[in-house]
């Protein structure tokens, strides 16, 4: 059984057709790569996977399940994490609690035990949890700090600290290398890979062709909301239509 | 009424509106949503243990918590469609339904007894022991007041109280962790509203009378000004805005209705210069010596955040 599998799933903006009946299947432990230009679809495609856009057709599978129509928070619930592109920080918060809602689906604890202080333990957990991602990623100095005065890279760093603490089966990673500096580009890199050898299926939207090319056990090209090419990285990028459409010359020499 | 009583019954209604103001400030300050009705909440909880108490003589101890229950129920009611939206409608969900037990209030004479309100309301009593003068009334004022502080603290540092502050902040990002916004946003609101039953049936068996214009729309925007003045979002916020609610009013009492002014002119100053309040200045004159720093630490504390 696939982890993800997506059957003709379109979602479309008024007449514009941002993922255009897509089918894909993502096999259980691998790292999927998609790629595409901007405005392919990919952030669209990783919307409706995760429930915040409805698609318009198709079915959309998680280990099995048809979670077409789940709201966002029980997919959480069956092991799907993501993070933002566009960063979706609690700026109010803690890098501590930021991480520790991140593991929201891990507690039980209610409001009648959070009004009455019953959850002690769960909490002292949480947060060891907690801390112990925000140190995967090299945020633990900071994890008092609030969110919100986070640079961009550090900030990218977080998403993906809160995204882990879910301790997911599927982990969708939009664009988590974009704008960061090449040492944490590597630092994501190792995370992304030892994450993946615990067992946790990855789909990584990413325009670093060459993270993308080193880390991906497949890709898949999307264009205008539809499938280009898929494959291993080293045929996608000898293929002469994905190269038209999107590497261009220059990515020759990733 | 002797001097003493008259300070005395003034912290009593400072602790009710600390109930009032705490209440709403969970749901607006940490909740990021704006209820228009704890006015109408604050009726419906004095209503209920007026009437039951007054009409059916049930034991006031158990008027209470039918009124907490009472309100949270009417929260429930309200929550339940405005709620499952995404963006601010509970505002005008709650503008409307306080209209609605306005006018609720007033016509229902032969229960609230009409525009002339409810009166001969007899006092809390719990096993013999009448909480009948205000050196009685004022602990157990204290007592609901200092209850409802230390149920929010655990509850802010709780799975709970995080969830709903991250419902504030990203309402995508928390449903994407886990987090049912709706559940949050309904359980706080609740509870606020409950916060504001207790405080109505308090209300109503110290005052020993109740009536609509107390419970009109006009008390649910001051306690939104209120929570705005004390310090949106911040733990001590309502202990200011219950303070300058209570204080103010009598400091302005020759002055008839000049404490709507008073307000009004501090409401705009906290929009253009104060954002966090009186709680927020505190905080940051605290804060000064230590530095930025411990600013910025104090501000990220669990509760202070």
């Amino acid at each position: 059984m696939a982890a993800l599998e997506l059957g003709a799933v379109s979602v479309a903006f008024g007449g514009l057709r941002a993922v255009d009946d897509l089918t894909c299947s993502v096999a259980k432990g691998a790292i999927k790569g998609i790629i595409g230009p901007n405005g392919a679809g990919k952030t669209t495609l990783f919307n409706a996977i995760s429930g915040i856009t409805a698609p318009d057709r198709g079915r959309i599978i998680l280990d099995g399940v048809d979670i077409t129509t789940m709201r966002p928070h029980r997919r959480a619930g069956l092991g799907l994490a993501r993070t933002f592109q566009n960063l979706q920080l609690f700026a109010g918060m803690s890098l501590l609690e930021n991480v520790m809602i991140g593991a929201h689906t891990r507690l039980h604890a209610g409001w009648a035990a959070g009004l009455f202080g019953l959850s002690r333990a769960e909490e002292q957990r949480a947060e060891a949890l907690a801390r112990d991602k925000l140190g995967l990623l090299g945020l633990e100095a900071r994890a008092a700090e609030l969110a919100g005065n986070l640079g961009f890279a550090d900030a990218k760093l977080l998403e993906i600290a809160r995204a882990l603490a879910s301790e997911p089966r599927l982990l969708l990673l939009d664009e988590p290398i974009a704008g960061v500096p090449p040492v944490d580009q590597n630092r994501i890199a190792d995370v992304i890979r030892t994450v993946n050898a615990s067992g946790v299926t990855i789909v990584l939207v990413e325009h670093n062709m060459r993270v993308v090319m080193n880390v991906c056990h497949d890709i898949l090209v999307m264009n205008h909301g539809a499938r280009l090419a898929e494959g291993e990285p080293a045929s996608v990028a000898r293929n002469p239509e994905v190269i038209a459409a999107y590497l261009g010359a220059g990515a020759t020499h990733a | 009424m002797a001097g003493n009583d008259y300070v005395l019954s003034l912290g009593v209604f400072f602790f009710i509106n600390l109930l009032l103001i705490g209440g709403l400030n969970l749901v607006m300050g940490y909740g990021g949503q704006i209820s228009l009705c704890q006015g109408g909440f604050f009726g419906v909880g004095a209503y209920v243990s007026g009437v039951l108490a007054l009409k059916y003589g049930v034991p006031s101890a158990l008027g209470v918590c039918a009124a907490i229950a009472g309100a949270a129920l009417s929260a429930f009611v309200i929550g339940l469609p405005a709620l499952r939206l995404r963006g601010n409608y509970l505002a005008m969900a709650t503008l409307g339904f306080n209209a609605i037990l306005s006018v609720l209030f007033n016509e229902l004479v032969s229960l609230t007894g009409g525009p002339n309100g409810l009166s001969g309301i007899p006092p809390i009593g719990v096993a013999g022991f009448a909480f009948d003068s205000p050196g009685r009334f004022f602990w157990l004022a204290w007592a609901a007041g200092a209850l409802l502080m230390a149920l929010l603290a655990m509850l802010l540092a709780s799975r709970a109280g995080r969830a709903l502050r991250a419902v504030a902040g990203s309402e995508v990002a928390a449903a994407s962790m886990g987090v049912d916004p709706f559940r949050s946003k309904l359980a706080a609101f609740m509870f606020s509203a409950a916060c504001a039953g207790l405080a109505g049936a308090l209300y109503a068996h110290f005052n020993q009378y109740a009536s609509p214009e107390t419970f009109n729309f006009s008390t649910s925007v001051l306690l939104v000004v209120m929570v705005a003045l004390g310090g949106w979002g911040h733990y001590w916020g309502p202990v200011f805005g219950a303070a300058l609610f209570t204080a103010v009013p009598e400091l302005l009492r020759r002055f008839q209705d000049a404490e709507l002014l008073v307000f009004g002119v501090g409401m705009i100053v906290v929009l253009l210069f104060l954002p966090s309040g009186v709680a927020g200045v505190s905080e940051r004159i605290r804060a000064r010596p230590a530095g930025r720093r411990a600013a910025s630490l104090r501000a990220s504390g669990r509760i202070g955040g």
